[in-house]
């Protein structure tokens, strides 16, 4: 982030403080996003990850004076997304957190190449659950999400070195289960 | 192990088939900025109202505490005659222990200080050992 980036945040989160509902709906369109993408992945389930995510933004405005501007925003503000959506999936009776898959065979798909994909969710499916949920995590918001070792490690509470340690990990355990249909389909 | 790794598409691309994507549509978007604004409108409305500095603060404070303050101290300026007595009425502060200790009483309260049992926490006052 640039330093006019800095200034710009720090005079929206100044404007926020003061109670100004346009500067809090900017703050939140701007980061809803990946405030989303965390809780998602953390709940496994989109109508939980709403509730969560709108807990955040609240949480936000209860504690923004407590917030050091001389830091960066978004750590922040990810951390309380991470410890709200932990804490949720831990309070919360939650229904089952089988996640939606969003690839039910496609119309056009041969039958054959749906086989594939088939067992390719339940080669998966059955190696993310032999991790720990921790590894589980790392590599959602890692190769599904895009956050970097530091941004996950800071969220986590751990050091980046042992984010890296963890996605190697889970990784090679989940190219372990998906490498015997690699050679029958490749998308 | 210090470099970042680089992304496994191929991976992320298998993990997002099994367990959907995060992209929020637009009008998820716009029911969750709605939902948050919403209930945010409360807090919002107090951050307006909480006062900007600690002087403030203290202002705030001073304008409710002088009104109690000035009529407390009317009250008590009011009751405190009823119970004042002129300095002569007031008992001697010595006591007849004391004097007689001292060697100042009359020979009839030496007496009246000995059988008095009141009297024994002022032999110290006087100059004696305390109990």
């Amino acid at each position: 982030m640039g330093d006019e980036d800095q200034a710009g945040e720090a005079l929206l989160l100044a404007r926020v403080r003061a109670g100004e509902a346009a500067a809090f709906d900017e703050l939140v369109r701007l980061h809803l996003g990946r405030v989303f993408a965390i809780t998602y992945r953390v709940l496994g389930q989109r109508e939980d990850a709403e509730d969560v995510t709108q807990e955040v933004f609240l949480a936000v405005l209860e504690k923004i004076d407590s917030y050091d501007p001389a830091r960066p925003f978004a750590p922040w503000l990810h951390r309380i997304a991470m410890n709200r959506a932990i804490n949720a999936r831990q309070s919360r009776a939650l229904r089952h957190t089988e996640a939606v898959p969003d690839s039910t065979p496609a119309l056009g798909d041969e039958p054959d190449v749906a086989a594939a994909k088939a067992e390719e969710r339940e080669r998966l499916a059955r190696a993310m659950l032999e991790l720990t949920e921790r590894q589980q995590l790392i590599v959602r918001l890692f190769d599904l999400e895009g956050f970097t070792s530091v941004e996950i490690g800071s969220m986590l509470g751990m050091s980046d070195g042992t984010v890296r340690w963890h996605l190697h990990q889970a990784r090679e355990r989940l190219r372990r289960a998906l490498a015997p249909i690699e050679k029958e389909w490749k998308p | 192990m210090n470099v970042e790794p680089e992304r496994d598409l191929h991976l992320a691309a298998a993990l997002r088939r099994l367990e959907g994507g995060s992209l929020l549509t637009e009008v998820e978007e716009i029911r969750i900025q709605d939902a948050i604004r919403i209930r945010a409108r409360e807090a919002l409305a107090r951050r307006r109202r909480v006062p900007r500095t600690l002087m403030d603060a203290i202002g705030e404070w001073w304008k409710a505490a002088l009104p109690v303050a000035a009529a407390a101290a009317l009250a008590l300026a009011l009751v405190q005659p009823w119970h004042a007595r002129p300095a002569s009425q007031e008992p001697s502060a010595r006591s007849g222990l004391a004097l007689v200790v001292a060697g100042e009483a009359a020979e009839g309260d030496v007496v009246r200080a000995i059988v008095n049992p009141t009297d024994d926490i002022w032999v110290g006052e006087a100059g004696g050992n305390g109990p």
